[in-house]
């Protein structure tokens, strides 16, 4: 996406505590690792946009810490806390920054180096691109109601549905015939997540009772 | 036989550049100064293998064309450099014994499932015993790492390796189960500081 003003980068003090900035940026900076390394994993450059999309909200929250703590700050004891709570979210800040540098990779002049993808198919956790089949057990339920990280061991990070790509879905989310969804887990629960996308494995508790 | 070295090299960095940040916070959440100067050692360590993986990179024989790719890995290796800088420093403001605010608690102790640094204490539960003894996986504990004292981290140990009092143990799991072991890692109730 490209801007051709800043007008919409003016960042004004939202009502948030500092302790909900704090939480909120180290929530999207793990999801921006996600989403980085997959991306490179998978060659997908929508993942990678996604990635500078989330590092600009960091960056605004960045401004919100700094406004949120400047309110916050009375005596010299909450100054000296303070220190240390801005000192955090300057590194996270930070993380961002090196996050979004490595899908330069994708979306960039760089290229995936076969070196790199192998690499990343070892690492853990695993990450997986997979297509929800219309027979699949998991059409028409959600998220929360499949309790996939508890059950199965794995986070669904993204899921592109037609046109649409929903990051970080929430609970409620169900899924839908077709959805392509990109998935995190130890490589065990990547592929009995396959077999149950696929229509393979038809009954859930299959694999969760062994 | 160079790339098998660039694989290598490039696994630990990103491995270690992850792990850095999961530790980093735990040292915040728990303000274990012991946490901290881990990162802080860790940091070190991604340099030395940070400049490893840049020299081997320029030894690799390339094709026209091929740059890209090189660049690409190298640049990936730079990133994991600046994340494992980021989580340095945020160990540093445990290192430097700032006061925790409780905001950083809260902020930091929403994860069900993290990363913690063990120390084994002469004579608790664990000391004395080989890795597959303590059957840990059954508490859903996985053993990341092992250093023993003045040594150095001891990647995916063999499960025949003895844990023996002054061991640290770098873990992942269920925040539940790793508080269960901490206490199994510690010889006394109370804890001294």
């Amino acid at each position: 996406m490209r801007r051709d003003s800043f007008e919409d980068l003016k960042v004004y003090m939202r009502p948030m505590s500092v302790r909900e900035v704090l939480t909120e940026m180290k929530d999207i900076c793990g999801l921006m690792i996600d989403l980085a390394y997959a991306s490179v994993l998978l060659g997908d450059e929508d993942l990678a946009n996604e990635v500078l999309e989330l590092e600009r909200e960091i960056d605004s929250l960045l401004y919100q810490l700094w406004m949120s703590a400047a309110i916050a700050v009375r005596d010299r004891t909450d100054a000296e806390a303070m220190a240390g709570i801005v000192k955090v979210a300057v590194a996270m800040d930070e993380i961002s920054n090196a996050v979004s540098d490595i899908t330069q990779i994708v979306v960039g002049k760089l290229g995936i180096h076969p070196a790199v993808k192998e690499v990343l198919e070892k690492i853990e956790p695993h990450y997986r691109r997979v297509i929800i089949k219309p027979n699949s057990y998991l059409v028409g339920k959600s998220i929360g109601e499949l309790d996939l990280d508890i059950n199965l061991g794995i986070y669904v990070i993204a899921i592109r549905r037609k046109k649409e790509l929903i990051i970080d879905p929430e609970d409620y989310v169900k899924f839908e015939p077709n959805d392509i969804v990109v998935v995190k887990g130890p490589l065990d629960c990547l592929n009995d997540f396959s077999m149950i996308a696929s229509g393979q494995i038809k009954d859930f508790k299959e694999v969760i009772e062994d | 036989m160079s790339l098998e070295k660039i694989e290598n090299l490039l696994l630990r960095l990103l491995d270690t550049s992850r792990t850095m940040i999961d530790l980093a916070y735990s040292a915040l959440l728990y303000n274990d100064k012991v946490f901290a100067e881990e990162v802080l050692k860790l940091e070190e360590e991604v340099d030395e293998l940070h400049t490893e993986l840049e020299l081997e990179a320029l030894k690799l024989k390339r094709q026209e064309g091929e740059e890209r790719g090189v660049l690409g890995l190298i640049r990936l290796g730079l990133s994991a450099e600046a994340i494992s800088d980021a989580a340095a420093s945020i160990a540093d403001v445990v290192a430097r014994g700032f006061e925790p605010h409780p905001i950083l608690r809260v902020a930091f102790n929403e994860a069900e499932e993290g990363i913690a640094l063990i120390r084994v204490d002469d004579g608790s539960e664990l000391d004395g015993k080989s890795l597959d003894e303590l059957e840990l996986d059954e508490m859903g504990i996985k053993i990341l790492a092992v250093k023993k004292l003045g040594g150095r981290w001891i990647r995916n140990p063999p499960g025949n390796l003895i844990v023996s009092g002054q061991d640290l143990l770098m873990v992942s799991g269920y925040r539940d189960s790793i508080e269960e072991l901490r206490e199994m890692a510690s010889s006394s109730e109370t804890e001294e500081e």
